[in-house]
């Protein structure tokens, strides 16, 4: 009988660190967001980073904006600038190919925000809701 | 810190024709172990390129880093580089021989970048050999260079001692627009 638990148990253990070793990366798609506009999005982070970074850094953050630049990075991935303010826009690295989004264009992305440069970055970023 | 680069840059007279930037950069980083390989690419570098002073910066956010297995990237971010504590790395530098290429015309030019890398909250002092290919009149910057974490305070458990090799192989594949 008590063999039978420590086998049990073994087993357990075995599947839990089994699917920890590969468990999924984040999704932008599943990921419950902080939702809020570009514009905010950057005037939190031109106020005050320290404070902007406890609130957006490393969470899923649902941005939506004016397209005011789109491009591909080097792995042929679609970058979309959101209109932010006068100094720092939301840069958005998008996992797929995007069709018909062009500059002017409303959107909503969701993503994962990594930080503050010149723009606000996120990335692993999906179009829409 | 590329906001208080642009503004040293823009104080000391610089030409608008003599900065080339880039907000998409890559930056990579491998090593291999008989017990794992380790991989991760980070194509959302920030750099900017003088090519009358040679200056050379880059600005990176760690959380950019992305490996493979989820949990490699979990373990790199909270236990190794402790991303939430320092969500930058940056070098700061010089070319040595700017006044030596012509930037105008195409070609391949070998380079050296000296300067401040920070890293963890570290700063070392390095030196990176490299490549600028010049095409179009437009720069792309190459380089490889070996970076060991304990220069930088990072910290690896001796029970994976086995699976991080001591110095990792940093890749950097800059492709420049004109600001």
């Amino acid at each position: 009988m008590a063999g039978l638990l420590c086998l049990v148990l073994i087993a357990a253990a075995v599947v839990i660190g089994y699917r920890m070793y590969n468990k999924p990366h984040r999704s932008a798609a599943t990921e419950k967001a902080v939702e809020l506009t570009a514009m905010r999005l950057a005037a939190d982070y031109e106020k005050d980073e320290n404070t902007a970074n406890k609130k957006y850094l490393g969470n899923a953050v649902q941005v939506s904006g004016t397209v005011s630049e789109i491009t591909l990075n080097q792995q042929n991935k679609p970058v979309i600038v959101l209109l932010g303010s006068d100094m720092s826009g939301v840069q958005c690295t998008l996992q797929a190919d995007v069709h018909g989004i062009k500059k002017g264009d409303s959107v909503t992305i969701k993503g994962f925000c990594t930080g503050y440069l010149t723009d606000v970055i996120m990335d692993r970023c999906i179009v829409g809701r | 810190m590329m906001i208080i680069l642009m503004a040293l840059l823009c104080v000391s007279g610089i030409k608008a024709q003599d900065l080339f930037i880039t907000r998409h950069g890559q930056v990579s980083f491998f090593s291999k172990t008989p017990m794992e390989n380790i991989d991760a690419v980070n194509n959302e570098v920030s750099s900017v390129l003088n090519v009358k002073t040679g200056e050379i910066g880059f600005a990176i956010l760690v959380k950019s880093f992305h490996f493979e297995r989820a949990l490699m990237e979990e373990h790199f971010n909270e236990n190794y580089v402790e991303s939430d504590k320092y969500p930058k790395a940056s070098f700061r530098g010089k070319l040595t021989n700017a006044g030596a290429i012509d930037f105008s015309k195409d070609g391949t030019y070998n380079v050296t970048a000296e300067g401040d890398m920070t890293l963890h909250g570290i700063t070392q002092k390095i030196s990176v050999p490299g490549t600028i290919v010049v095409k179009g009149g437009l720069p792309q910057v190459q380089a490889k260079f070996k970076l060991a974490p304990k220069d930088y305070s990072i910290k690896i458990p001796s029970l994976v001692a086995d699976k991080i090799a001591e110095t990792m192989n940093v890749s950097v594949d800059c492709k420049y627009e004109k600001k």
